[in-house]
């Protein structure tokens, strides 16, 4: 069972994730294990500013605050998967199950990491990635 | 090419897709599609010859009774058409998948040389994914079975599913 401090679960690779959040988190212990395990971290304070436009900038996840009006958070998906279907998604959130159920209704969400994550919270949702990737 | 819609077939490796080619021609009102062979894309331009694939319940075929949900059926009947006819019908396994792993379907389907998918419902991510891998999918709906819906399909009967009839989109949760 990996834990935190494990090598990298993505070991022949790294992956591009793009973190958007109004506040840099750069400290935060959730990338920092993130990024033991290979993730290339980009700060946007927007998702319009993820680069798409070229193979090698394109995050694999793109990790999203989601709040209780949730329209915002779909268009934002909506505009990324119209361009890439491959790019992966996981909302940053506290909203209730239902709503969270309801926020992200066929766009195919990863999952879901509190509003401010923990370190614990990284694994499982690199466990996530690794088995929709591995299929 | 302003009044008209205009495509651009491109060929790429696994199916990777070229999202700077997509932002570069998109700007200009080509639509992208993207194929991993010449022989995929003659197929795939010809609603006459081609394969179709059909979510369905066990034990599949023409008989078989249709499955909703695109990612979680059953299996598929997979109905290749030659010269508009019915020329072969088999059936291919369906691929389990969790939440957020819905390219899974896309890129099996894909392998499988399906060029048509005919589906009662499912989520934008999917439909999008099909659509970028030049995978046409049609909504078919009120068919008793596989057979009818094929039939319905031949005879032009079936509209394009597109991204208003997603789950999520306006359409039921049942069917996504």
């Amino acid at each position: 069972m990996p834990t935190p401090d494990s090598p990298s679960i993505h070991r022949h690779r790294c992956f591009r994730v793009a973190w958007i959040a109004q506040a840099p988190a750069s400290d935060s212990a959730f990338l920092g294990v993130l990024r033991r395990h290979g993730a290339l971290i980009t700060t946007h304070a927007q998702s319009w500013t993820i680069d798409v436009s070229q193979i090698d900038t394109t995050p694999l996840l793109v990790i999203l605050p989601l709040t209780e009006d949730f329209k915002a958070f779909r268009e934002e998906v909506k505009r990324i998967l119209m361009k890439n279907a491959r790019v992966h998604f996981a909302a940053r959130t506290d909203l209730e199950e239902s709503r969270f159920h309801d926020a992200c209704e066929g766009l195919g969400v990863l999952g879901r990491i509190p509003e401010h994550p923990g370190p614990e919270d990284a694994l499982p949702l690199l466990e996530r990635l690794h088995r929709v990737l591995s299929f | 090419m302003d009044a008209h819609e205009w495509r651009i077939a491109v060929l790429v490796d696994n199916h990777r897709i070229a999202p700077n080619l997509e932002v570069e021609h998109g700007r200009r009102g080509a639509r992208l599609s993207f194929y991993p062979s010449i022989e995929f894309i003659k197929r795939s331009l010809s609603m006459e010859n081609t394969r179709i694939a059909i979510p369905s319940c066990l034990p599949g075929g023409l008989e078989a009774i249709l499955g909703h949900h695109f990612g979680h059926c059953d299996l598929y009947t997979l109905v290749d058409l030659a010269d508009g006819k019915i020329s072969k019908v088999t059936t291919l396994a369906a691929m389990p998948h969790e939440q957020g792993g819905c390219m899974g379907p896309v890129n099996h389907l894909a392998q499988n040389e399906v060029h048509v998918l005919i589906a009662g419902g499912m989520g934008m991510r999917p439909l999008l994914g099909f659509n970028q891998v030049g995978i046409k999918v049609f909504l078919g709906a009120g068919a008793e079975s596989v057979g009818q819906l094929v039939q319905f399909f031949t005879e032009g009967k079936l509209p394009e599913f597109t991204v208003n009839d997603t789950c999520g989109g306006g359409a039921s949760h049942a069917n996504a």
